[in-house]
């Protein structure tokens, strides 16, 4: 849950100070992230500030801190209360999917009023009523994100998915879409897909078919990748792999074939085309040889007959 | 009974079935029994998965018509499933695997399909996760029991009885984030079940109350709020809703 520029009907202390009602003062959710193969941890977690009335309100037990964890994709949402006395909070990674947020709060734990001259002008020195549960600091936090994904070493498989559809015409172009589920999904006609399902099975043709359908649609995802780089200066591979799920693949199939991590300065630079070969394990030059020494043996049966 | 692996459909079989929702709504109205998923998705259609549950069976319940069959089925769904990681049991292929291969028939049965957004609503969750779990035709019978459980009852499932006798108790409320919050839930409806006792007769009013829950969350917290004052808010505000 985050407040982000909600306003609220008296001064509250926020973290983000351009929002903040109390100048300068932090609001400070402390921890040091640590991960093991089950649990995500927030080590040491505690809050700090050093606005006054909080600290007071806090000490005199009027208000309490809380965490809120909460991830969209896995309806979770479950509060755990921090102290000034550091903890560890720890989270069964299982519980969450995707982006999951952490944010924190002050609220009352009673009704009380207060007045305070260290807030905004327009707030100095009034009095105000809090009610039992309302939000009185706020920091929208950091999300973190978390991945289930069974590895695979196989780049098609783990990139590709091709599906018929039966409203396709034989003979239409196939469909590439890249951001409709976790993977690029190739859509053509039933017969179109039946004779993919023969020519995939025989060796000779499977780097063929590489060429003819894998290389040109990871050329269209690559593309729409870099272009999103382009579109936003901050956007970062995180940034993509959230939005095309298939990328994450990617940057481990590079590290496999170049031996170095991808970078962004390098993903911009290098062409969309001649990744997609290497990651697809350069189909050009097999499938060619493959088909000469082909040509070559039907010939020399032909001559023989 | 024995445990068993889990199950889930494959990502090509999942998009064979986005593309195609409409040829196989059909055959899933014309064919009582599953024969049929071998032949039209691409095979293999699941991926069985290393975590186990106690295998349990459901009883057949047209339409959903018998409440004490619902309440035994959602029981039994919960039970065996209620140890597997979240992110599975919010995965809509672990929920296609349950429609399309291990209870088909009874699913089938369990809703009227009236056309594609039936599927596409009821068995693939195509409104987004949250709305997807509360109205999937096996995840929102886990849900019911899932978020109404109450563990310090002498009965646990009292409130999840309550669910099921008019799922519109439950449903506005699940709609809204603030559900994944279980005390938020468990206290809401203890409220609710108190209001409609002391006033003797119900009235769905249960969208405003969702409201009434949200606008008491636009400057309270209402993770923070105690499962006993929730219901007294909801106990307070379902009253004069009522009234």
């Amino acid at each position: 849950m985050q407040v982000n520029d909600k306003i609220f009907p008296y001064p509250i202390l926020n973290h983000n100070k351009s929002i903040s009602n109390f100048g300068d003062a932090d609001f400070i959710f402390s921890f040091t992230p640590e991960e093991t193969e089950r649990y995500y941890i927030l080590k040491n977690a505690k809050f700090e500030t050093e606005c006054k009335l909080i600290n007071e309100l806090y000490d005199e037990g009027k208000i309490k801190i809380c965490c809120v964890v909460e991830c969209s994709y896995t309806v979770f949402r479950k509060t755990f209360e921090l102290t000034k006395e550091p903890h560890d909070i720890k989270l069964p990674k299982s519980d969450f999917l995707e982006k999951t947020y952490f944010s924190m709060f002050a609220t009352a734990k009673e009704n009380f009023v207060f007045k305070t001259d260290n807030v905004d002008e327009d707030y100095a020195n009034i009095e105000f009523e809090i009610e039992k549960y309302d939000i009185i600091a706020a920091n929208d936090g950091f999300y973190a994100t978390f991945i289930h994904q069974e590895e695979s070493d196989n780049m098609a498989h783990s990139i590709f998915s091709i599906v018929t559809s039966h409203d396709m015409e034989t003979g239409e172009s196939y469909i590439v879409e890249c951001d409709t589920g976790k993977k690029i999904t190739i859509t053509m006609s039933d017969d179109e897909y039946k004779n993919y399902k023969i020519i995939y099975t025989v060796p000779t043709y499977m780097e063929v078919f590489f060429n003819m359908l894998l290389v040109p649609a990871l050329v269209e995802g690559l593309s729409l990748c870099k272009s999103f780089l382009d579109g936003d200066s901050s956007a970062d591979f995180d940034d993509i792999g959230n939005k095309y799920l298939w990328f994450r693949s990617i940057a481990n199939g590079y590290k496999r074939i170049y031996g170095n991590d991808l970078t962004v300065d390098e993903f911009k630079k290098i062409s969309p085309v001649k990744l997609a070969q290497d990651l697809l394990g350069k189909p050009l030059g097999i499938s060619l040889k493959k088909l000469v020494e082909e040509t070559k043996n039907t010939k020399e049966v032909e001559e023989n007959e | 009974m024995s445990k068993i692996h889990i199950k889930m459909l494959n990502e090509d079989a999942l998009n064979h079935l986005k593309k195609n929702l409409s040829s196989i709504t059909n055959k899933i109205q014309n064919n009582a029994t599953n024969d049929w998923i071998y032949t039209e998705f691409p095979q293999p259609m699941f991926t069985e998965k290393k975590f186990e549950i106690e295998d349990f069976t459901l009883t057949d319940n047209q339409n959903s018509k018998d409440k004490d069959i619902d309440l035994q089925n959602s029981i039994a769904i919960f039970e065996s499933c209620k140890n597997l990681p979240r992110y599975i049991l919010t995965d809509q292929c672990f929920w296609l695997w349950m429609h399309f291969e291990k209870f088909y028939g009874i699913v089938r049965n369990m809703i009227t399909i009236n056309g594609t957004s039936t599927i596409n609503n009821m068995w693939m969750h195509g409104q987004g996760v949250r709305r997807g779990l509360m109205l999937g035709v096996l995840s929102r019978c886990y849900f019911r029991v899932a978020l109404s459980y109450d563990a310090a009852a002498p009965d646990p499932y009292h409130l999840t009885k309550w669910v099921i006798e008019n799922p519109l108790r439950f449903r506005e409320l699940t709609w809204r984030t603030y559900s994944s919050e279980e005390h938020i839930v468990r206290g809401a409806l203890r409220g609710e079940k108190k209001a409609i006792e002391e006033n003797g007769k119900e009235v769905n009013v249960y969208s405003n109350l969702a409201k009434a829950i949200s606008l008491i969350g636009s400057v309270r917290l209402l993770d923070s709020i105690s499962e006993e004052d929730m219901e007294q808010m909801v106990y307070e505000k379902m009253l004069e809703l009522l009234s």
